[in-house]
């Protein structure tokens, strides 16, 4: 059987189709300023790579920020949380906690080690520090691509210090320091580091363990795996698709929800 | 086709509560008509008065009460708050400050009506830092820009290890703060206490809260009779009239009602759609009551809140004015808010165990230091020996910046689905 899992996040939206609750399918693109448009074009546009009809497909479940827009394709929804727990699953499944840092949110999930399901999790508070979205203000400042911006950072050897916790702040203190003559890298060290501080007060204060699962968008990023890691003292397992986990997720849930009929 | 990137669902419209807990959109009124004749005529005394003090104190004498934080709480039902606020940021308030504190600055300064929050100026003010300190420097503040006396009582914390004997000292240092109001209200005021009156106060205050014990108690049924639609108005009575007869009428109907309910089974929500108890900690979000609507979207209800079951308190029954001061001086000192850990752990477990609660709420309230200090320590505790999911989120009381409507509902979803988890494994074992 089919199934679909669309994740639509508030950069990007990724989607995922599985037969039998493997992997046949990814696509992802930005998701601008119309979560429908979006959600249903990539729906159809995997169908259509894939020589399916929307009658192939046995379940679709949607995730992420925009769950709730394109209710007329899915057949039900399910969180982030959920999505993200399950999907981190299908790689590692002895996972005991998740750290998902995203474009517009970060989160840490805590399993329980003999069922696996949620037991608690940490979403960052209104604020854009420690999301995907910090990292990219902070490319802009430095004029440098987003891609480029954790490899940059890998060959610092003297990180500056970003002590702001508001993003506009920061972005300030990364200029003050370009205008002195700071090294790119040098900079670029210091706001991976600043992004981990503020992940790891989250992963603290609902104390998660080992296996950890590290996904989003931004674990593509090797530079804030690194600080993370030293900033927690322990390993993060990176899976391969990181940015998928939650559509991978959603698309595994609809699988074992399907009950002869879409639900 | 919808185009909107949005995160939220539609939710219910009809607000479920009791017939007898509408009937406070009378009662207010009456409240706010007597507070508006009171202000016209030169010889009513009124007074500002903040939680945790006996309103007891101030019907004993004849004065009629005014509640700055009630009335920040109406301003933020009506939506005004914000508004207020930046006033009073304008003039300096930090954003950090409590922001019922400055609601009441922006809805004194720019005199709005008592429909929307309004507060009419007090022939004095009286305090206490007991659950919160910034009550004393916010009524010190108001009374100098006011031009106002002010009697501020010192109440004693009780902490971990406080003896019997320190808690005697304590009791014997707030009463002895009482006599001394006995005479600021003489000297200041002109007005003397009357012992009889006072008892008569007590009385009418007493009755008032065994009504609440008892509608409070329904409240452990299943389906719950009582939910939060309910008590947040249900707690004016308590608020504001405690040594008034007012109230009782109010409370004795819908106690009927609620009696009612439960020996037809009815719940808020029926017994099939009540999935989830849920307790709510904290001062709820004024401007977003909709929000605890919503949850019974999700078949949830929260069925104890700590909040305004603080408001009245078992008592008992006094004839005479030194028993009644014990009684008095007891109720300053011991408030669920002032607990210490340990105690506020024990709190909860009851409760959880008692009112068959399935999850936790606590709102990390961003302007309210006091109300939300220790809420790791009760989350991680309630986790760990109770095994129940506890949600801490962070928004504010009456500051609708704070509430992100967007990551709002994520949590409450996704709490939603770990209660599900939760309760079904529960179930199992």
């Amino acid at each position: 059987m089919y199934t679909v899992g669309i994740d639509i996040g508030s950069l990007a939206t990724k989607i995922v189709l599985m037969k039998d609750g493997k992997i046949k399918a990814l696509l992802e693109n930005r998701s601008l300023h119309n979560f429908t448009a979006i959600g249903t074009q990539l729906f159809h546009q995997i169908l259509k790579d894939n020589n399916l009809t929307s009658d192939d497909i046995g379940n679709i479940y949607s995730t992420g920020y925009g769950r709730h827009s394109i209710s007329k394709l899915t057949s039900n929804i399910i969180t982030e949380i959920s999505a993200h727990a399950r999907g981190a699953q299908y790689f590692y499944p002895k996972v005991q906690g998740i750290i998902d840092i995203g474009g517009q949110d970060s989160k840490v999930i805590k399993l329980n080690p003999k069922s696996s399901t949620v037991i608690d999790f940490q979403m960052n508070d209104k604020c854009a520090a420690g999301t995907g979205r910090f990292l990219e203000v902070m490319a802009d400042a430095l004029d440098i691509p987003i891609e480029n911006l954790g490899n940059l950072a890998l060959q610092s050897k003297s990180p500056v210090q970003i002590s702001s916790t508001c993003t506009v702040f920061a972005e300030s203190e990364v200029i003050g320091h370009f205008a002195q003559g700071t090294a790119k890298q040098d900079i670029a060290a210091g706001i991976h580091n600043s992004i981990a501080k503020r992940v790891a007060s989250m992963v603290k204060r609902i104390q998660i363990v080992e296996p950890i699962v590290f996904c989003g968008g931004v674990a593509l990023n090797p530079a804030v795996k690194i600080a993370l890691e030293n900033e927690l003292k322990l390993k993060l397992l990176v899976p391969k698709y990181p940015q998928y986990i939650g559509a991978i997720g959603a698309a595994l849930i609809a699988k074992e929800r399907f009950k002869n009929g879409r639900v | 086709m919808n185009t909107t990137n949005t995160s939220t669902p539609s939710t219910r419209k009809i607000v479920r509560m009791l017939k007898s807990s509408k009937k406070i959109s009378k009662l207010i009124p009456w409240y706010m008509l007597k507070a508006k004749i009171n202000e016209y005529i030169p010889w009513k005394k009124s007074a500002w008065i903040t939680s945790s003090l006996p309103v007891e104190l101030l019907w004993g004498f004849d004065i009629f009460p005014l509640h700055p934080e009630n009335n920040a709480c109406v301003s933020g039902a009506r939506k005004v708050s914000l508004d207020l606020i930046e006033y009073a940021e304008s003039l300096g308030f930090c954003r950090d400050v409590c922001s019922y504190m400055k609601t009441n600055v922006g809805a004194y300064d720019k005199k709005i009506s008592i429909k929307m929050g309004g507060i009419a100026k007090p022939d004095f003010v009286v305090t206490a830092g007991t659950i919160c300190d910034t009550h004393v420097k916010w009524f010190q503040t108001q009374a100098r820009r006011m031009n106002v006396p002010i009697y501020v009582f010192d109440v004693p914390h009780i902490v971990n290890h406080t003896s019997e004997s320190t808690k005697k000292r304590y009791k014997d240092y707030v009463i002895s703060q009482i006599y001394d109001f006995f005479d600021f209200m003489e000297d200041t005021i002109g007005k003397k206490m009357n012992e009889k009156k006072m008892l008569k106060t007590w009385e009418n205050s007493r009755s008032l809260s065994d009504l609440w014990q008892k509608i409070y108690e329904y409240r452990k049924k299943i389906p719950t009779p009582v939910g939060y639609a309910d008590t947040l108005g249900d707690i004016f009575p308590l608020v504001l009239l405690p040594g008034i007869k007012k109230g009782i009428k109010y409370f004795e109907d819908l106690l009927k009602e609620v009696e009612d309910y439960v020996a037809l089974g009815k719940g808020i929500l029926p017994k099939e759609e009540e999935k989830y108890r849920l307790m709510f900690e904290g001062i709820p979000m004024w401007y977003r009551i909709k929000f605890f609507h919503q949850l019974m979207n999700y078949g949830a209800i929260v069925t104890y809140e700590p909040y305004t079951f603080s408001f009245g308190p078992s008592r008992p029954y006094v004839d005479n004015l030194e028993d009644g001061l014990k009684v008095m001086a007891d109720r300053m000192m011991y408030q669920p808010y002032i607990y210490n850990l340990s105690d506020r752990i024990a709190y909860f477990k009851d409760i959880i165990e008692n009112y068959q609660i399935d999850g936790v709420l606590l709102h990390e309230n961003m302007s309210c230091r006091p109300s939300c200090t220790g809420m790791y320590d009760l989350k991680q505790k309630i986790q760990q020996d109770l095994g129940i999911p506890v949600l801490l989120f962070t928004c504010d009381m009456n500051d609708p910046r704070a509430y992100a409507e967007e990551q709002m509902q994520t949590r409450i979803e996704s709490f939603i689905e770990v209660l599900e988890q939760s309760k079904s494994k529960r179930l199992n074992s």
